[in-house]
């Protein structure tokens, strides 16, 4: 089983007139390639701050953080990755389908690839007819469409998701998860963090908890369960116990 | 290579797209024409007086533009948000500032020459003979743009655009201050002369490109001039976006 | 539809009523402004910054704020003023000479304005610097001799000044005529008038050839009053003692207006007129 996403003793601290202040503490997890993983935590625990790391737009104070083996801030590693960013925000006065061009020059498509993909991208994730619509006229919603759809531009092989489920109406949510299924079908590893304890239990094969910063139990949703319980009674019980 | 065109053209795209631009251009284009009012109550100076409200005119507005939509280069992105989705894509964070510097350069190429055209138009309605030596002016105003989008585009990296553009604007007064504190220096004790003369070799220069009074007398440029003028330009530009790339290798978001 | 352009119709007649209510407004204003004098209280003298803060203040901005002094000069002179004398007009030239020396006019504009209102010294100041900025202008020399001449009666630097705007190869053939002049023997006022004939011939600007025929009409005035003195002389027997007696005897029904506005005495003996400057 080849590992896709491998993280090791990372930490953040952010350092301001005060003193220190820790983020994420001393996290290692890794996760296979092929895999749903899904990161929970409470407001604040440091999912975003994870995230963040991994697609190089903090830095970590200490730890590694590889992709495919490969440090993960090197240049060829982010041209694997897509990334969709929390409550995502673009270019107001360009339409989706600049935005989708834009992204994909600076992926390094060549034009008819990137024509392709964005009129099939744009077409799955339901933004077909807006596509020539300035982005300053779109809904929360179809923000997000247009985030998850650019972060799929590059045909990437590992996908990380920031809320991708948040703010969307029940309708926009079952397009989700349809989507984030489909990706899996394809072979690629979805990472994404979330707060919505019952779409995790529907689409993810593994799981990690975080705390305050700290990784408090990660591994396969089967294991972790057992069969017993729901995610969200187990998750109340870890977390809670905590605080 | 690739990706900074991409930058610079969605740069370029979006600042022509805003209505602040048009807004500025508009008061910009009012005032062109208004030279020819002022002209013509200035006892048969309207030549020297559309001359010198032209050119100024021109720089000022888009000096407008660069304080509005330039300070607002980086800062932007990182508000909205919309940085994240460049930077995670495989490229470098230099090619991210070298496109903006290169998008921003585009919109003030199109403000100016939508400008000079009225302007040069106006110089044409009032007989008043074109000189190559506007067209040089012209040319350094836009150079002296050119630098103070470097300068507004370093701030931008790493304050908010309120501060970038108070912090642009006082590079813009010292920068043209530098022959007064030459003058001053002189004055002083030779410590203080030392600090002043360093000063002025460090701090950007910017009465190097203000030629309009040559154009006005047509005094012609010379050779040297022009080239020593262009190199400064050049390097000084390149050494304030080396330094806004360095700064925003070290932000986080 | 009929809705929509109901609320039109209504919006510009509301314009309409605005556009009625602002013009009353103005009327308002005008009557009340018709009352009021322009008491020093009310009057605004254009503000000059000091010479020093203009030289390191107005940043890459020197030639438009010379303009803008020009622009303001030009309001401020000849709107009336309260003090009775243009006392800002050499402080707006000094600072816009400081601002833009290569600005020619204004010297000339200084010499052809200044000394009527009384500042000789400061207008031949100011054209000595505008000899140093702009040495290539025949004007500059040529009104500043004309002030050495006519206000300090300096005939050698007069001389000197007329000799040096004839050397200059944009002078016009004319003025050369005044370098040759003795000024010593020549009369003054034939002297005057040759001088503002070059001027309202060959000047290159529109105000200063109307500056200079306001002079030779200044002078035609002059002559006309001589030539109703000797009239006078032959109906009453003597030269009247005032020029009020040229109207009183009858001679002139009303004093033609002088567009140079220069006090004017008449001599009881000689029956000679002349400024009362001289």
């Amino acid at each position: 089983m080849q590992i896709a996403l491998s993280i090791r003793n990372l930490s953040k601290e952010y350092t301001n007139f005060g003193g220190s202040h820790r983020v994420v503490s001393n996290l290692t997890l890794s996760v296979p390639r092929g895999e749903v993983f899904g990161f929970l935590g409470p407001n604040g625990a440091g999912k975003t701050t994870t995230i963040k790391m991994i697609v190089g737009l903090a830095f970590p104070t200490r730890g590694t953080i590889e992709i495919f083996g490969e440090p993960s801030n090197t240049r060829t590693v982010r041209a694997r990755v897509g990334f969709m960013s929390e409550n995502p925000y673009f270019y107001s006065y360009l339409t989706a389908q600049e935005f989708m061009l834009f992204s994909a020059s600076l992926l390094n498509l060549s034009s008819i690839i990137a024509h392709e993909r964005t009129a099939s991208l744009l077409n799955m994730v339901g933004l077909s007819g807006a596509a020539d619509q300035q982005i300053r006229t779109f809904s929360k919603g179809m923000n997000q469409r247009l985030g998850f759809a650019q972060a799929l531009l590059g045909d990437p092989e590992i996908v990380f998701l920031d809320e991708p489920l948040d703010g969307l109406d029940p309708l926009g949510r079952v397009d989700f998860k349809r989507m984030i299924q489909a990706l899996k079908k394809e072979g690629k590893t979805i990472f994404f963090n979330s707060h919505i304890l019952s779409d995790v239990q529907e689409l993810c094969d593994s799981i990690g908890i975080i705390h305050k910063g700290k990784l408090v139990e990660s591994g396969p949703l089967t294991r972790i369960l057992k069969g017993r319980e729901s995610l969200e009674e187990h998750f109340i019980r870890v977390v809670g116990a905590k605080k | 290579m690739k990706a900074v065109i991409a930058i610079a053209h969605n740069t370029f795209r979006e600042s022509i797209r805003d209505r602040l631009l048009y807004a500025i251009l508009f008061f910009g284009l009012l005032l062109m024409l208004a030279t020819i009012i002022l002209g013509s109550i200035s006892l048969e100076q309207d030549v020297k007086v559309i001359k010198d409200l032209g050119l100024a005119g021109i720089f000022i507005i888009n000096f407008l533009i660069i304080l509005s939509v330039g300070t607002n280069l980086v800062s932007k992105e990182i508000d909205r948000k919309s940085i994240y989705t460049v930077l995670t894509k495989p490229i470098e964070r230099s090619t991210f500032i070298i496109g903006k510097f290169f998008g921003l350069a585009a919109t003030l190429f199109v403000t100016t020459a939508i400008m000079s055209t009225v302007f040069v138009a106006v110089l044409l309605v009032k007989h008043a003979g074109l000189s190559p030596l506007i067209f040089a002016s012209l040319v350094f105003t836009y150079i002296e743009l050119l630098f103070l989008v470097a300068i507004a585009l370093m701030f931008s990296s790493f304050t908010a655009p309120v501060a970038s553009a108070l912090y642009t604007l006082a590079f813009f007064l010292i920068g043209h201050s530098m022959t007064s504190l030459t003058r001053f220096g002189e004055q002083a004790g030779p410590f203080v002369r030392g600090t002043i003369t360093a000063g002025t070799h460090l701090l950007p220069n910017l009465e190097k490109f203000n030629i309009k009074n040559q154009v006005v007398y047509e005094v012609a440029l010379s050779g040297p001039q022009v080239l020593w003028t262009v190199v400064y330009a050049a390097t000084y530009i390149t050494v304030l976006i080396i330094i806004a790339t360095n700064i925003l290798k070290r932000q986080e978001f | 539809m009929v809705r929509r352009a109901t609320v039109w119709f209504v919006a510009l007649v509301i314009f309409a009523a605005s556009v009625v209510a602002q013009v009353n407004i103005n009327n308002l204003n005008t009557a009340r402004a018709v009352k009021r004098t322009a008491g020093i209280n009310t009057y605004n003298e254009p503000f000059v910054l000091p010479e020093k803060v203009l030289a390191n203040g107005v940043v890459g901005f020197r030639n438009l704020t010379a303009d803008y002094y020009w622009l303001s000069l030009i309001q401020y002179f000849g709107a009336g003023d309260p003090f009775g004398e243009y006392r800002q007009l050499p402080h707006l030239l000094n600072a816009i000479t400081a601002l833009d020396p290569k600005f020619a006019y204004p010297y000339t504009f200084g010499l052809l304005i200044l000394p009527d209102q009384g500042f000789v010294d400061e207008a031949i100041a100011l054209g000595e610097k505008g000899l140093v900025e702009v040495p290539h202008s025949w004007e500059i020399p040529y009104y500043l001799g004309y002030v050495q001449y006519r206000y300090k009666k300096d005939l050698v630097k007069a001389g000197e000044a007329f000799e040096r705007s004839a050397q200059s190869p944009e002078a016009p053939a004319a003025a050369k005529i005044l370098a040759g002049i003795n000024f010593a023997r020549a009369g003054q006022r034939e002297t005057a008038i040759a001088i503002w004939k070059v001027a309202a011939e060959s000047s290159e600007n529109e105000y200063t050839r109307e500056r200079a025929k306001e002079y030779l009409e200044h002078y035609a005035i002059i002559d006309f009053y001589e030539e109703q003195a000797r009239a006078y002389k032959t109906r009453y027997g003597r030269f009247p003692n005032t020029l009020e007696e040229l109207k009183t005897g009858g001679l002139i029904r009303d004093f033609p207006p002088d567009p140079v506005n220069i006090e004017l005495k008449i001599d009881p003996k000689t029956g000679s007129v002349s400024e009362v400057l001289d």
